[in-house]
């Protein structure tokens, strides 16, 4: 069987599903369960939502310490929208305490950290 | 803990996102660890990271740096600059925005520091705001200017048959415990004894720690610390931190170069540099070669070699002195890294076993040394006493199997016999004792002109020891004149006469 590289199977997963083709997924399931690639499933996952950030399709993983108010949620959907050129976003949100508090946003290979608890390790991590 | 007010957070929320996108902060490259072992991580992620640069790991313990060799379409493989213990697959990685740097500047005179230019001396932390680049391209051939200057090393057979000029790469070549290490270490000594303002800077590849220490004791003892600065890295260290070490020690060392100064650079030793850079290639996935040694591996030391260079006048004029160590297998020479190296400096000094074991020390081979450059940089005055000494002391070697047939050999045969064993007698020097121009010239002038050849063999050091005590004693002010070397001995003709005079006095206190 020919190896494909992670950057050529995210390539056409994300154009497969750009043109509507679910059943790409059950095909990539099945390449990689005969190919022994199972374990790579996150990263190439992570490979195409990359690709198809660069297609204008955005998902984004919003965490936050509490639930966010649907203003916030607005402000950071055009937040999102300007910085990664995005015609249509997939918002998927979590809840987690241990953040402390502010937000953490992963969209694509990009990341923005701006809760209390990454400010807390900084702090912790700057020598006095 | 009360209820957070949701409307407040929602405000708080809306104030924070206002200043991230304001530009307060942005969006960072975030990678993943895939896999890590043998002191290389597998990242996923991070496609904007440029070669060599470094990227940072969060890992449970703290952040861990590394650097990025391996740019591949899938992954990147990182090089870790710590112990990869707490690294594990899926702790997330971070691009620094910059490639590896070093502190840099007269701070660091006197202090022991590792590749990435933290002390590890116990000494107070390093204050300096100055950074220089670990890897920095050469300067180009018009901010260069020909080697011209001597960088005299204070043992005679170096400064003699094989000078070695300020911007010189002069190989230091030969087996184990052959006294490579000890020559450098006089040639610190030496830029100490005589004023030179030469800054030395030793890097220490994989060297014993205790090899270390002990060569730093003997350098505060002969007052030459102040003026060295120690890069060194052990045997226990990643291979990562041995790669990085003659970089990091030279980007420290052009500091004085681009300033004006004149710096000393000894990586100690380039074999075992080559073996950490095979070790890390290896586990990086990199196509074995020949010995197993990367593709690149001449590369890698070329263009650490080529950052010695004497700059133009428009450039300061500054130099940057290179004198890389090659430890050979059982003599050979011609093996893989031996032969890159050699190409690629100016000249080699080899060490021969057998000299050493016969007690002539330095053991210098006459025959396989040489100096590229360095001869347009030797002291006039003791390039015009020393113009024959190489040839004929390689003729003498050659001779001397024949010396065990005395009886049976031509006149001319045997003084040239007999003047090469006192020649090979006269240039053995104790270790620590680097002389200076005056000594080495009085010397060999004394040995060259036939002064000496009623002086017994074994007394010849002896002889040496009275002229030079006698010369410095009643005619100082002459020695220190010589002593600056401007002029060919001939033209310092008082001088002549005085160190004939002396010499013939002196040759009869030790005639058989």
């Amino acid at each position: 069987m020919t190896h494909l590289t992670r950057r050529e199977l995210s390539e056409y997963v994300a154009a497969q599903l750009l043109a509507d083709n679910t059943s790409v997924i059950d095909e990539l399931a099945a390449y990689l369960i005969e190919s022994k690639r199972t374990k790579e499933a996150p990263l190439i996952v992570r490979d195409v939502e990359s690709v198809l950030a660069n297609r204008g399709v955005l998902v984004a993983h919003v965490a936050s310490a509490h639930e966010l108010s649907s203003s916030a949620k607005t402000s950071l959907e055009e937040l999102l929208r300007r910085t990664f050129h995005a015609d249509t976003l997939h918002f998927k949100e979590t809840v987690e305490p241990e953040l402390l508090g502010g937000v953490k946003i992963a969209a694509a290979d990009k990341e923005l950290d701006g809760t209390a608890r990454r400010t807390l390790n900084q702090l912790k991590s700057v020598k006095v | 803990m009360s209820k957070v007010n949701v409307a407040q957070l929602s405000e708080e929320l809306q104030t924070a996102i206002a200043s991230l996108s304001s530009g307060g902060e942005s969006f960072e490259e975030v990678g993943i660890v895939t896999r890590v072992g043998d002191g290389v991580a597998w990242i996923h992620g991070l496609s904007g990271c440029g070669f060599n640069e470094v990227v940072i790991i969060e890992t449970k313990l703290g952040d861990i740096e590394a650097f990025a060799l391996n740019l591949m379409e899938d992954e990147i493989g990182a090089v870790l600059l710590d112990s990869d213990i707490a690294v594990a697959a899926g702790n997330k990685v971070r691009l620094k925005g910059e490639v590896l740097s070093v502190p840099i500047g007269e701070e660091l005179l006197g202090r022991v520091v590792n590749p990435l230019g933290r002390p590890i001396d116990g000494g107070p932390a390093l204050t300096t705001k100055k950074r220089g680049l670990v890897e920095r391209a050469a300067v180009g051939v018009m901010g260069r200017k020909h080697v011209h200057e001597p960088l005299m090393t204070g043992i005679m057979a170096i400064d003699s048959m094989f000078p070695i000029g300020r911007g010189q790469r002069e190989l230091i070549i030969g087996d184990r415990q052959t006294g490579k290490t000890a020559i450098v270490l006089d040639t610190m000594i030496n830029q100490a004894k005589q004023k030179t303002g030469v800054v030395n800077v030793y890097v220490a590849i994989g060297q014993k720690l205790s090899k270390v220490a002990r060569l730093i004791d003997r350098l505060k003892q002969e007052g030459v610390m102040d003026q060295t600065i120690i890069v060194a890295t052990g045997p226990s260290d990643p291979a990562s931190l041995l790669y990085l070490a003659p970089y990091a020690g030279t980007a420290m060392g052009e500091y004085f170069r681009d300033n004006g100064g004149h710096a000393l650079m000894i990586y100690d030793d380039l074999s075992k540099h080559a073996v950490a850079y095979r070790q890390m290639s290896l586990l990086l996935r990199r196509p074995p070669g020949r010995e197993a040694f990367p593709g690149d591996v001449f590369y890698l030391h070329s263009r650490l070699l080529e950052r010695s260079a004497k700059l133009s006048d428009d450039l300061g004029g500054g130099s940057l002195t290179a004198l890389p160590i090659i430890e050979t297998q059982a003599g050979d020479i011609s093996a893989y890294i031996p032969t890159n190296v050699i190409s690629i400096t100016d000249g080699q000094i080899f060490m021969e076993t057998d000299l050493f074991y016969q007690g002539i020390r330095p053991a210098i081979s006459a025959g396989l040394s040489v100096s590229r450059v360095g001869g347009d940089a030797q002291t006039k005055a003791v390039k015009s006493v020393s113009g024959q000494l190489k040839l004929g002391l390689s003729q003498f070697r050659e001779l001397a199997a024949f010396a065990q047939f005395g009886s049976d050999l031509d006149e001319a045969t045997k003084h040239q016999i007999e003047r090469g064993q006192r020649l090979t007698e006269l240039l053995k020097q104790p270790q620590y004792q680097p002389i200076g121009i005056w000594e080495q010239v009085v010397s060999v002038y004394a040995v060259n002109e036939g002064l000496f050849d009623n002086v017994v063999t074994a007394k010849i050091k002896d002889a040496q020891s009275d002229l030079l005590a006698r010369l410095w004693s009643k005619h100082k002010e002459a020695m220190v004149e010589l002593n600056k070397g401007e002029k060919k001995f001939a033209e310092y003709e008082k001088t002549v006469k005085i160190v004939r005079e002396t010499a013939e006095a002196v040759a009869k206190g030790f005639e058989a």
